[in-house]
């Protein structure tokens, strides 16, 4: 089955960041706070982010508080998920 | 490196932008560049040597260094407004103070880059690219965000000002665009002299106060810093602009491929021999 986007941003996110297992990475999990992503990783990760959504993020005027975790991510850049992610 | 002798520079690079600032005449601007005009050495666009740029005829490769060149003078935007907002809030800080009326200078010259980059990117291109960097805020051992800031710079200028001295000697450029360079690397060559040696004092002044761990961190991150400099250079922006298809799989691809890979580590080397000296490249255990 195919994986959302959200999925596909979560195994980003395992793949490049430090210090975490699958089991602990939750929508809350403080990314930055716990220097899971870097400020080093943003630039990577929002062409990743470009790529999901299908075009480009506005930069302007764009903080670390849309980075902070997983669910402020996907709330700030990825289009709403058409089925409930229940379990 | 004592603070004597950073003064000493400092007071002599001074002299030497004022007597710049009189000598320099205002760049003259076409109403517009030609099509046919290399904006850009070919062998330094991001893509050279690589499937896309093959498939690209005389024309597309013209053109992809122009949009090359507007994102070169981008990245000298954006890093050049990170100089001067760190500058200006550092400006008559304790560390810097004996400096400041160098720093004046260099403010100075930033701001007319900025105007020669910007300039260019307005006219012939009628935008810039957005920066995509982000500085997150973190807590830092005393003295440590200076140290990186001013590293961060230098890792900046000297990546830029290798680009710069190539392109100011290649005659197939448009001289407008062998003109920005050469000026900029004139005016590159005093800020590299100050900010090699400021950078080597913070250093040698605050690491040895720090826990081993907090100093250890540091060439690694300046490597990586290096390293996501580097991708600035491969934006899918430029490629989409140029009429390329699959962008963001090209940047990826062409950063990744070996013809690129050979040329950032030669356009790389100054750099990292810099940082060597200074003890701020990770040795061969750390990397
Ligand atoms: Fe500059
Ligand atoms: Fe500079």
């Amino acid at each position: 089955m195919t994986l959302t986007a959200k999925q596909r941003l979560r195994a980003w996110i395992l793949e490049h960041g430090r210090r975490i297992d699958d089991a602990e990475l939750g929508d809350d999990t403080p990314l930055l706070e716990r220097r899971i992503l870097s400020s080093l990783q943003i630039a990577d990760l929002l062409l990743f982010l470009e790529e999901l959504r299908g075009k480009p993020v506005e930069l302007e005027g764009l903080t670390g508080a849309a980075f902070r975790d997983l669910g402020a991510m996907a709330r700030a850049f990825l289009p709403t998920e058409p089925v409930a992610e229940a379990a | 490196m004592t603070v004597t002798t950073l003064s000493a520079v400092a007071a002599r690079l001074t002299d030497a932008s004022v007597r710049a600032a009189v000598a320099t005449e205002p760049l003259a601007w076409p109403a517009a560049l030609a099509d046919d005009a290399w904006c850009m050495s070919p062998e330094l666009v991001s893509l050279y040597g690589t499937p896309a740029w093959d498939a690209l005829d005389d024309g597309g490769r013209r053109r992809l260094a122009f949009f090359e060149c507007v994102n070169f003078f981008t990245l000298n935007i954006h890093g050049e407004r990170a100089l001067m907002e760190g500058i200006a809030r550092r400006l008559y800080a304790r560390d810097l103070a004996d400096h400041a009326h160098y720093l004046h200078h260099f403010l100075a010259e930033e701001n007319q880059h900025m105007t020669w980059f910007g300039g260019f990117c307005q006219r012939y291109a009628g935008k810039l690219y957005p920066d995509r960097k982000l500085v997150l805020p973190r807590e830092h051992a005393p003295g440590e965000e200076d140290v990186l800031f001013f590293a961060r710079a230098l890792i900046f200028e000297l990546l830029v000002d290798t680009f710069n001295r190539r392109m100011a000697n290649d005659d197939r450029l448009h001289p407008l665009v062998r003109e920005i360079n050469r000026r900029h690397h004139e005016d590159e060559s005093r800020h590299l002299a100050f900010g090699r040696l400021l950078v080597e004092d913070l250093w040698r002044r605050h690491a040895p106060r720090w826990n081993p761990a907090t100093r250890a961190a540091i060439p690694a991150y300046l490597a990586a810093y290096l390293t996501a400099s580097w991708k600035e250079y491969y934006n899918p922006d430029v490629y989409k602009d140029a009429g390329i298809a699959d962008p963001i799989r090209v940047a990826r691809e062409a950063f990744a491929a070996a013809a690129p890979r050979a040329r950032r580590a030669d356009l790389e080397a100054r750099c990292v021999r810099v940082l060597r000296e200074l003890d701020l490249w990770p040795t061969e255990t750390e990397s």
